[in-house]
């Protein structure tokens, strides 16, 4: 075993020993403040309708109309390949619920499954084409 | 603050760097230096992330949303995936030593794989199997050399994932030496737009995630420790880093993979070096991938596979709704809810 063997052990333990502190201050991903979440407040529902499609579900609470749409990350973004294998992932998404009032969007949540990894991807694509 | 750390990092020996490069014909253990400078530029890297990122803990932007919580929500729903995988195809461009048997012989041509998984309670419980067939290039590219079949359970808790895996490697096409394993493996996870706060910054548009973890073969039959099939692998240490340059369609990834020998006399130094390097392009279900692997042994000399490939990922995914529609599952109540 070479000096140079060892330092790189001494390295991948250090690098394990981060990995597993970091991991240890899991702290919930954001689920507001992204450029198009805040994009779509003020738009009307048929603008929501021609950028982004019908929801995947619509519908009425009290006065207000929520439109939700959800989008699951790809399968090949969750699962990793090695030379014999694979590394399965994750799978997650992102909800994105619109509160709609008076014909204009009035708020938007997103909502990541599972709750700790950050999926605002999978949201901000679904309103892509969104802009005003 | 980084360069601060760095400076501590501890530096190259230079002077196992110099012998080797004096007398390359030692029979000394001696890393080629692009691949120890990788390898230490990907290890200090991370750890100077780490430090980063733990230094800016307050500035983290994780905020509650006191008035937009959907408290009892954390159920899938049946949009979600109830089981997916993906096709793949590739071909070794160029192949001067990766066996296309678990016995040493042959040359890969071609490389299939089916994956297939499905989330059995949320993410804290999935399955998956791996099925990947190898051809030889020395006859043919068509005939199929080698079977290697994985079968495993997995999943996350937090930032943690955890793995119970099977994997049988045989020969195809004749008789001849079989390989199979059974291990634990845990991962640690880091997202780098996600726990840092500096990298989400500085690369707003980018993302690193990586993991690492360590891993220990609780049954081995024939699964080497080394390249040239010496040894029996007890332990594994894991590293993977993807590095989305482009909204996930452009990405950059690197794999390590290291086996101990339980016939060494220290059980738990790395006896071998299995690493990857890659790019893969993304579009819709397709993703388009160039990578080099190399696996080399650390603690004597002996053979060195490597290969460059190109290859191809079809993915597929069937929805819970599809299966209910199918009447092969029913959804909760809540589900039936009418829509428009």
């Amino acid at each position: 075993m070479t000096r140079q063997s060892r330092v790189l052990g001494l390295m991948i333990r250090l690098l394990f020993a981060c990995l597993a502190v970091q991991a240890c201050r899991a702290t919930p991903p954001a689920t507001e403040g992204y450029v198009r979440q805040m994009a779509l407040r003020g738009m009307s529902t048929s603008e929501v309708l021609a950028c982004a499609g019908p929801p995947t579900r619509q519908f009425a609470e009290g006065d207000a109309i929520l439109m939700r749409y959800y989008r699951e990350a790809p399968m090949l973004e969750e699962s990793t390949v090695g030379s014999k294998g694979s590394h399965a992932g994750v799978h997650h998404g992102c909800w994105a619920t619109l509160v709609v009032r008076a014909d204009r969007v009035e708020s938007v949540r997103y909502r990541f499954v599972p709750s700790d990894v950050d999926a605002s991807n999978d949201c901000e694509d679904i309103f892509a084409n969104c802009s005003q | 603050m980084t360069v601060d750390v760095c400076r501590h990092c501890p530096p190259e020996p230079a002077s196992d760097r110099d012998a080797c490069a004096l007398n390359p014909g030692s029979t000394d253990r001696c890393l080629p230096d692009a691949v120890s400078r990788i390898l230490f530029g990907i290890a200090a890297g991370t750890i100077a992330l780490f430090l980063a990122s733990h230094a800016a803990a307050l500035e983290k932007y994780g905020r509650p949303l006191p008035s937009m919580e959907e408290p009892g929500h954390e159920d899938r729903e049946e949009e979600e995936t109830f089981f997916g995988g993906y096709l793949l195809t590739g071909a070794f461009v160029k192949n001067p030593t990766f066996a296309a048997r678990p016995d040493n012989s042959g040359l890969v041509g071609m490389r299939h794989m089916l994956h297939l998984e499905t989330d059995l309670y949320k993410q804290y419980l999935t399955f998956y199997t791996d099925q990947n067939f190898f051809s030889d290039r020395t006859k043919g590219w068509v005939e199929l050399s080698e079977w290697d079949g994985t079968y495993a359970f997995t999943g996350m808790i937090d930032r943690f994932s955890w793995r119970l895996q099977y994997e049988r490697d045989a020969p195809l096409d004749r008789s001849g030496i079989k390989q199979a394993y059974a291990d634990t493996l845990i991962t640690a996870r880091f997202q780098a737009i996600q726990d840092s706060s500096w990298w989400r910054r500085t690369f707003p548009n980018q993302n690193l995630t990586a993991y690492a973890g360590a891993g220990w073969l609780f049954h081995n039959s024939n699964y080497f420790a080394r390249p040239d099939n010496s040894g029996r692998a007890l332990f594994r240490y894991v590293a993977h880093a993807d590095l989305d340059v482009y909204k996930n369609r452009v990405v950059i990834y690197g794999d390590m993979n290291f086996f101990t020998d339980r016939e060494a006399g220290n059980q738990t130094n790395p006896t071998e070096l299995d690493w990857i390097v890659g790019i893969a392009v993304r579009w819709r279900e397709m993703e388009l991938a160039f990578y080099r692997e190399e696996d080399r042994p650390l603690d004597r000399d002996g053979l060195i596979q490597k290969y460059l490939a190109v290859q191809l990922r079809f993915s597929f995914d069937v929805s819970k709704s599809a299966i209910e529609r199918l009447g092969l599952m029913n959804g909760p109540e809540h589900h039936r809810l009418p829509t428009y």
